[in-house]
């Protein structure tokens, strides 16, 4: 056997080692599974399960990728689970490869090694055009980007015009007067007697005008609003004048009556008409609908208003940056270039825009703000969404965003604070009912409220 | 190998080209005979192969697995819709029993349901425990307990508005110790403010029996047909809800009172979602293959009433919801066919979701597997082409072999025959035959020259031999020894021991000789040696 012969022999065997060897890479005949965790239900869902039969049936179809949902849940039952994962508790589910996450719960999960990083898979060109608050935001201590943005929001007032017309007619009170706490404050205590004063056989059983979604969001950046932050590292600052003005604004509409105790969405509350202005997150537009039902099963058709969100007298245009993003799970190569891949083409400007015109999140490109956003104003079919994506327009221009701390004990703050505010209040509006029975209102909020503050600070572990 | 097949093409078009006149050389006959043996014993395989039906059987091939798998689709759904079943109809037992109770308790009764209505809420909110428990265990994605009154019948749409409850999974297919995630989707805002859960988007306060059919023929067919709850329940067609994004179907049970009262239903729901993921289709290779479970009239699967499952894949390739009738196809496989749509192929088989006396023991329903018929095409069609690609591949191999193996064994055959107009002893060709031949021609070459020579033509002659007399001159002085010593008569060896040289140095004084005088052999160059004499014998007699 001559040289030449043997030559050709090693390279047929190479071949043939080389083909029946494993290979690494995508590829469309082997293709990769990508389990998602998201939490889109309801109509969102129908969203979701469109992008992403599209994005199996032509990107992932090419590539040799196909993302798989298998639960569909609240973000809080999503954090919760995940937390699980991080923790290791026995009964904990299978990390998913994509999930959508919080930053805090991101770092309990990048802590023990389970998150793969996402700027490897990203040129620096392509993150740039991201707008940089929502990149930075999916940053840790580390400096690497775990959480993608993908459906980030922000909080706005959510106003039910068909009522506060009436309302508005009997008392004076305008919409501008809504764009301060101090003012929303006011229009509560004057909803509250005005409606008292409907059924003059029934006494004190006027009705809440406002809640928020959380307590905790809005003292935040009440904070920051005033210039100083809630969090001095991962203490917190509730022993100051500022903290103190807040919880005056908010706690004595709450134990008077003007503002809902309610543990749960404040649309909820919307629904039945129960009160007029609710404070939560864009993404929370699906929920308000165009008619209201009354506890008799009668209907009223109803349209809202969206407002930016509201300001401490004095205060700076701050408005919280909300959402979460996108977590790829750490795993094999393919895996996790197959969820950039995926992420990459979900959050395109074209995509991104369907998502967020049909859900009430925000665009997370600069090219979908500028170029987009209009058209999609005055093409959308659902009148709240337009007046959602306006709002929103006109809060990413004036509005400076703050961005909530990373830390691990962030989420059970955040509960503690909500569970806290709410026992309280909930007690001192029980006490307040009683006390306004046989002394003046003046008096039995004084007397309900006696030492409230301290007995919330008290509280905080 | 690629080059010796040009090359034996070469020789092909040479050998055309010659046609024949000289005959086919030696090489080219054994490429031939190469190529005739290793393709007859190919065309007999390819007989063979064709004979047992290879070629025909790529659909045949795609029957028992699809088979199989729509055996094993229609085993599981048949088993989980089963359970959803039974479980529906002992939720329904137990929620009869425990609203009567209630209903006697609060001093009502089921027959005068309507006239409670602020009983209603009371009602529906203590029976939440008893259907979240239930939802947990039955695997449904989502439970209803729907009461036959509305708690404002004065309202213009009071006829067809109904107190109910709806409750809905977001996971039913996730299976851990965590509680069930539930939506409040129909039903008095203040249950799901007691208990914290939160709303559907769509929330209703009542469900609207007008768009939502079902629950009220479920009702009547109870009070018309006095059967037990396990004859009376009913799977409804695959539907959406009013305000809802998913297609849902449910197994709704009569609620009957003791007296015989049909005074609501219960229900599970069980989701597009849920059918997808606990379906999955998993024969590998089948991108388009999708799964369903349709209610079916004769020819006809309806599938505006059918849930589907599959890969992500099989979603645009699935048929329209309306409906698709049935023909047998080939291969052993059945045709659907929609009105100018593209066909499918597939199987299907009918699957019973009712005891055989229930009251709707003659609706029928089948679980499907189909595919678009160019996937299946393509799969049949893929699997012969790699058959008849192969065939090519071992043709072309078949060439390269002849061209290599009657390249290899001619070549020495030809070295020798080189070495034979150039004879060298010491060579050896390493083929015996060849071998012997060569000694065999050199010893022959050893003989005395025989004294009768071929006359030569006078000229020729002439030239030749004044040529041969002038070459001479050329030869060196060991040569012209040697030469000298043959003029004089002497054999090679009588040479060698006269000059004391081995016999291969005369050898090399032989070679050179020949070359220089342009003979080939020994006796041609003793022919000259004997013409040299004569012209010597015939000068000395002139003179």
């Amino acid at each position: 056997m001559n040289k030449k012969t043997i030559a050709w022999t090693a390279l047929l065997l190479l071949v043939l080692l080389t083909a029946c060897g494993q290979t690494t890479g995508l590829h469309p005949k082997r293709p990769v599974t990508l389990t998602l965790w998201h939490n889109f239900g309801g109509q969102m869902q129908a969203m979701m399960d469109e992008h992403i039969e599209e994005f199996n049936t032509t990107i992932g179809k090419e590539k040799g990728i196909v993302v798989s949902v298998t639960s569909i849940s609240s973000s809080a039952a999503i954090q919760e689970k995940l937390t699980m994962i991080a923790a290791g508790d026995p009964g904990a589910p299978e990390m998913p490869d994509i999930t959508t996450c919080y930053p805090a719960t991101v770092a309990l999960l990048a802590d023990k090694g389970l998150l793969a990083p996402m700027d490897r898979y990203f040129t620096d060109e392509e993150l740039a055009d991201y707008l940089p608050r929502f990149v930075e935001e999916g940053r840790l201590p580390d400096g690497k980007l775990y959480v993608f943005p993908f459906a980030k929001s922000t909080e706005v007032l959510f106003l039910n015009q068909t009522l506060f017309d009436r309302f508005s007619t009997a008392t004076g009170v305008t919409v501008s007067s809504l764009a301060t706490f101090e003012g929303i404050a006011d229009a509560a205590a004057q909803y509250h007697r005005w409606t008292d004063e409907q059924t003059p056989d029934i006494p004190n059983d006027g009705k809440a005008f406002f809640t928020a979604d959380s307590f905790f969001n809005l003292a935040q950046v009440g904070m920051e609003q005033m210039g100083v932050s809630l969090f001095d590292g991962e203490k917190l600052r509730l022993d100051t004048p500022e903290f103190e003005r807040i919880w005056n604004t908010v706690f004595e509409a709450a134990v008077k009556g003007g503002y809902a105790i309610y543990d749960g969405y404040s649309s909820d509350l919307s629904k039945t008409g129960d009160i007029l202005c609710s404070m939560g997150s864009t993404a929370g537009i699906l929920f308000y609908g165009e008619e209201i039902t009354y506890p008799n099963n009668v209907k009223e058709a109803v349209k809202y208003t969206v407002l930016p969100y509201p300001t401490f007298e004095g205060g700076k245009k701050i408005a919280i940056q909300r959402g979460g993003g996108l977590a790829v799970a750490k795993s094999s190569p393919e895996k996790e270039e197959a969820a950039a891949l995926f992420l990459k083409w979900f959050t395109s400007p074209a995509q991104n825009m369907r998502f967020v015109a049909s859900t009430g999140y925000l665009p997370v490109t600069g090219r979908a703000f500028a170029n987009h956003m209009e058209r999609e104003i005055t093409q959308n079919n659902n009148p709240n969404i337009q007046k959602l994506l306006r709002t929103a327009t006109t809060v990413h221009g004036e509005y400076d965003f703050y961005i909530p701390p990373v830390f691990d004990a962030f989420n059970s703050v955040s509960g503690s604070i909500e569970a806290n505010f709410f026992t309280i209040a909930a007690q001192r509006h029980e006490q307040y009912m009683a006390h306004i029975t046989a002394i003046e209102p003046g008096a039995a909020y004084e007397e309900a409220a006696r030492g409230a503050l301290k007995e919330f600070i008290a509280r905080q572990p | 190998m690629l080059k010796r097949g040009f090359e034996t093409l070469g020789l092909y078009r040479e050998a055309i080209r010659r046609g024949g006149q000289n005959g086919l050389p030696m090489r080219l006959r054994l490429f031939l005979f190469l190529i005739l043996f290793l393709n007859a014993i190919m065309l007999g395989v390819l007989l063979i192969l064709f004979s047992s039906g290879v070629f025909k059987t790529g659909s045949l091939e795609h029957r028992p697995v699809l088979g199989s798998e729509l055996t094993h689709i229609a085993q599981d759904i048949y088993k989980s819709f089963g359970t959803v079943s039974v479980r529906a109809t002992d939720l329904a037992k137990e929620l009869s029993v425990a609203l009567e109770r209630n209903l006697k308790e609060h001093g009502s009764s089921a027959a005068s349901l309507q006239e409670s209505p602020d009983l209603l809420e009371h009602l529906l909110e203590d029976e939440l425990g008893r259907l979240t428990g239930a939802l947990e265990k039955s695997g449904a994605s989502g439970v209803f307990l729907l009461l036959d009154a509305t708690v404002n019948p004065a309202l213009p749409d009071g006829a067809d508005s109904r107190a109910c409850l709806y409750l809905k999974n977001m996971e039913p297919n996730i299976v851990n110790g965590m509680a069930a995630n539930l939506r409040f989707g129909v039903g008095p805002m203040a249950i799901a403010r007691n208990h914290g859960i939160h709303l559907l988007p769509q929330w209703q306060m009542e469900m609207d029996v007008g768009e939502s059919p079902g629950f009220i023929e479920v009702m009547a067919a109870a009070r018309e047909q006095k059967r037990p709850l396990s004859r009376l329940y009913r799977w409804s067609e695959a539907m959406l809800l009013p305000g809802g994004s998913e297609r849902i179907m449910l197994c709704t049970v009569p609620l009957v009172a003791s007296d015989g009262t049909v005074f609501g239903v219960c229900s599970f729901e069980v989701s597009e979602m849920l059918f997808k993921l606990s379906h999955a289709l998993e024969s590998e290779g089948y991108d388009h293959l999708f799964c369903l479970l349709s209610p079916l009239e004769e020819n006809t699967l309806r599938l505006s009433g059918a849930l589907f499952a599959g890969n992500f894949s099989a979603g645009p390739a699935a048929p329209e919801h309306t409906q698709i009738e049935i023909s047998s196809g080939s291969g052993g496989f059945y045709s659907y066919r929609q009105p100018e749509k593209e066909g499918y192929a597939g199987l299907h088989e009918t699957i019973s979701l009712y005891p055989v006396d229930s009251v709707y023991g003659n609706e029928q329903w089948a679980v499907a597997l189909m595919m678009p018929d160019k996937g299946l095409n393509m799969l049949i069609s893929g699997r012969n082409r790699n058959l008849i690609l192969g065939l090519l591949l071992l043709m072309f191999v078949n060439v390269g072999l002849a061209s290599f193996i009657s390249h290899r064994y001619i070549r020495p055959v030809a070295a020798a025959l080189e070495h034979l107009k150039k004879p060298d002893p010491a060579a050896k060709t390493k083929i015996p035959e060849i071998d012997d031949l060569i000694k065999f021609l050199a010893a022959q070459d050893e003989l005395p020259v025989p004294t009768e020579t071929k006359e030569l033509p006078a000229q020729e002659y002439s030239t030749l031999y004044q040529e041969f007399i002038k070459n001479i001159k050329s030869l060196s002085a060991a040569e012209t020894s040697v030469f000298n010593l043959y003029v004089q008569g002497h054999t090679a060896k009588e040479i060698a021991k006269i000059l004391c040289l081995s016999i291969n140095t005369i050898k090399t004084h032989n070679r050179r000789i020949y070359m220089k005088l342009n003979v080939t052999s020994r006796k041609e160059l003793m022919v000259y040696i004997q013409m040299m004499e004569e012209v010597s014998c015939t000068n000395a007699e002139n003179n």
